[in-house]
């Protein structure tokens, strides 16, 4: 419960700053990510869990040494400024941190039918087509 | 029939004469072929089995519910590569892009020649796939739907004189849902779980879904069937075990799976072979910002290919991506994110593979069987063929017209110009410096070979150590396949089907010659109990005749 609630609490900080909204790009719902995030660790491997859980521990920490301030008192401009400078590190596991926290926050914005639909990817038709069309053998 | 967990309430305790541990490019093929001769067979598999019902244009959920651990396979190495697998009926098959190719003759030469494979010649391989290609209506995807992110860059190709084409695929009547690895969506993709399964369900096997294999039961150096358990697919916990008696066990659970379950076992390991040599095709990308929107999801996924470098061992295969597989390959977050996902519909994408030169793999035992770990070092040379692979897109691209090409290459992550190229092409680039890669294709790790010192399995499927023991899937590929290797997979698969059916049919003719032997020692047990009861009234010993009979019957039974 409590491991639940720290992962909650940190991925609706982070998917303040990974996911800006703009005119194209619908704000993302917190809640509707972390349940993704929860579902993806809990069938992903041991391993997985592990690191995933590391990275957001690790980002955390490395917001504190760098900007001396926690995730959640970035306002996005200093976020903004502190994931580019780990995705541009040469050293390849603080390259690793953002890419792998973004993972299961990205999939699951951009999973969301609103969020495509926004962006021209209608999915709607399609399904609703393919419902019609079953081919045999 | 094709049954699920909830339908037991108790241990389950099944006889068959075949049991397919796996139900994907190898099973299905073998399952088919042996319940069709008329035996008994049972599949078991781990994932759970969906319908085109099910597969509802989400991505994210098609991770979650028909990929082993959510998608989260990686080899662990410089760099790490994201190494997904299938997990449900029809296996990998089910959620793979539905490209058909044969086997290069030059690997299959060389098979011949370093693996002892002689008896695997290219007219009997040429026979099985014509005759797989028909049962799956291979044919070349249909420039009428492969969509326009394919047919820019195939004419781009064509221009600049490369050799490209469009790919031979699985699909009766496709048109061009764009969902191929997320399930298709009209049962167009005639992916193992609507065409193998559901033709070995007809012939009578039993497939028992979400049931994983843990152990195979031996006696004497002979596999005598499988143990395993069913579990619960929400909490993941075990529910009811499950034997199966069989006279033949084939291994049929993937690259990374089947070395796994043999490490656990401790079966066949004295050649040392089993996990060695795991080969990937790692893949590379390459999105590239266009001037007109592409019109995705309607399209063929994989549809195109550019082979002008095949000698070489570079494929480019054309791969639409759906919006979120998309925002996961952008090594950025924040404002410049969002900016490159509001333009997705401008996105152009497509795909490279690698035949390896120098990379390493292996498949150790890992924490659980379950979880066996993959170890994978990208090789100097592959990593500059790599690196060409992506130059070569890059240039198609911007022949189309592109006005930025995304790499997937620290320090060249964006190219805005032809001119940005010439850096990169100067550039040695280190494995680690590719960010996000990832690979679809392992193979090896339980090599078919004719030399018992080097090679898990004998020409004919079946492992060199352990009788009666089948292994039916990628990997028994001795090398790097250098092109999509299910129809190869399958191939091998029917042609095992094959030995199997001789061996299964030997043993029926060894089990009445036993049950021959058995009379005879009666019968000869009889004399003796007859001439031992006329000595004894001959010389007066009237004992106890049925405890003659019946210390000579023990004996008799000890002869046995
Ligand atoms: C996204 C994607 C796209 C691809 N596209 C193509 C393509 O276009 N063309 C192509 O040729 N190849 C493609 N491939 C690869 C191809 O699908 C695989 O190479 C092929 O399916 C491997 O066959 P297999 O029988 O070895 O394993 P699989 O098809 O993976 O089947 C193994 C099955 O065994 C089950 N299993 C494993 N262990 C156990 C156990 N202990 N007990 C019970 N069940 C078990 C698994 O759950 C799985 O269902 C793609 C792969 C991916 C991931």
């Amino acid at each position: 419960m409590i491991l639940e609630r720290y992962v909650r609490e940190r991925i609706s900080e982070l998917s303040r700053l990974f996911i800006v909204p703009t005119d194209d790009i619908l704000a993302p719902e917190p809640e509707q990510i972390s349940a993704f995030c929860l579902e993806f660790m809990r069938q992903g491997t041991p391993g997985f869990r592990f690191l995933y859980l590391f990275t957001l521990i690790s980002l955390e920490a490395a917001c504190l040494l760098r900007k001396g301030k926690r995730l959640r008192e970035l306002d996005s401009g200093e976020g903004e400024e502190f994931l580019q400078s780990l995705y541009r590190s040469r050293w390849a596991p603080l390259r690793a941190l953002p890419l792998l926290a973004g993972l299961p926050l990205f999939f699951s914005h951009y999973d969301r039918e609103d969020v495509q639909k926004a962006l021209g990817y209608d999915v709607e038709n399609l399904r609703r087509e393919a419902a019609l069309r079953e081919v045999t053998r | 029939m094709i049954r699920r967990p909830e339908e037991f309430d108790q241990d389950l305790r099944l006889e068959a004469d075949v049991a397919v541990v796996g139900s994907g490019a190898g099973g299905g093929p073998l399952a088919k072929e042996l319940s069709e001769a008329g035996y008994r067979v049972v599949v078991l598999e781990e994932g759970g089995h969906f319908t085109r019902e099910d597969f509802n244009f989400k991505p994210g959920e098609a991770f979650l519910r028909m990929y082993r651990d959510a998608g989260q396979t990686v080899t662990l190495g410089l760099p790490v590569i994201l190494l997904p697998q299938g997990c449900t009926v029809g296996g990998t098959t089910t959620v793979n892009s539905g490209t058909c190719l044969r086997i290069p003759r030059s690997v299959l030469r060389r098979w011949q020649l370093e693996h002892g494979l002689k008896d695997l010649t290219s007219d009997e391989m040429d026979l099985l796939y014509a005759a797989l290609e028909e049962y799956l209506f291979v044919k070349r995807a249909d420039p009428e739907v492969v969509g326009k992110n394919a047919i820019i860059f195939k004419e781009a190709a064509e221009r600049l004189g490369y050799s490209a084409g469009f790919l031979p695929r699985n699909a009766k009547d496709c048109e061009g849902f764009g969902m191929c690895p997320y399930g298709c969506p009209t049962n167009s993709k005639q992916s193992v779980n609507v065409s193998f399964i559901p033709d070995a369900v007809r012939a009578g096997a039993e497939v028992i879904t979400r049931c994983r294999v843990t152990h195979i039961i031996t006696r004497g150096g002979r596999a005598l069937g499988v143990r395993g358990y069913l579990y619960d697919p929400l909490t993941r916990k075990r529910t009811l075990s499950v034997e199966v008696r069989s006279s033949v066990v084939a291994l049929c659970g993937g690259a990374l799976q089947t070395p796994s379950l043999l490490f656990h076992n401790r079966l066949c390991l004295s050649s040392g072979a089993v996990g060695r040599n795991l080969f990937i095709h790692p893949c590379g990308s390459t999105l590239a910002l266009l001037d007109e929107p592409l019109g995705n999801p309607k399209g063929i996924p994989q549809s195109t290919y550019v082979d002008e470098f095949s000698s070489e061992g570079i494929e480019l295969e054309g791969a639409t991506l759906p919006p979120s597989v998309f925002a996961i390959t952008l090594p950025w977050s924040g404002r410049k994110h969002s900016e490159i996902m509001a333009t997705y519909p401008y996105f152009g994408t497509f795909g490279s593979m690698i035949s390896e030169h120098d990379s390493r793999g292996r498949v150790l035992p890992g924490p659980s069987p379950r979880q066996p770990l993959a170890t994978y070092h990208l090789g100097y040379q592959d990593a500059q063929r790599l690196k060409l692979s992506i130059l070569l897109m890059a240039e198609i691209w911007f022949e189309a017209g592109a006005r930025k090409v995304i790499t997937p290459i620290q320090g060249f992550l964006e190219l805005s110009s032809p001119r940005d190229m010439s850096a990169l092409s100067r550039a040695k680039i280190k494995p680690h410096q590719f960010i996000g890669l990832s690979a679809y294709h392992p193979m090896g790790t339980c090599p078919m070979g004719g030399d018992p010192d080097s090679a898990v399995v004998r020409p004919t499927g079946e492992t060199w150590e352990v009788d009666n023991l089948f292994i039916c899937d990628a990997s028994i590929l001795p090398t790097s396949l250098g092109v999509n290797p299910q129809l190869t997979i399958m191939a091998l698969s029917v042609r095992t089907a094959g030995f199997i059916d001789e061996k299964l049919a030997r043993g029926i003719d060894r089990a009445e010659a036993l049950s021959r032997i058995e009379k005879w020692k009666g019968r000869l047990r009889r004399e003796k109990e007859r001439l031992a009861y006329r000595l004894n009234t001959f010389f007066g010993m009237e004992g106890d005749i049925s405890q003659q009979g019946e210390t000579s019957g023990t004996s008799g039974a000890g002869d046995r």
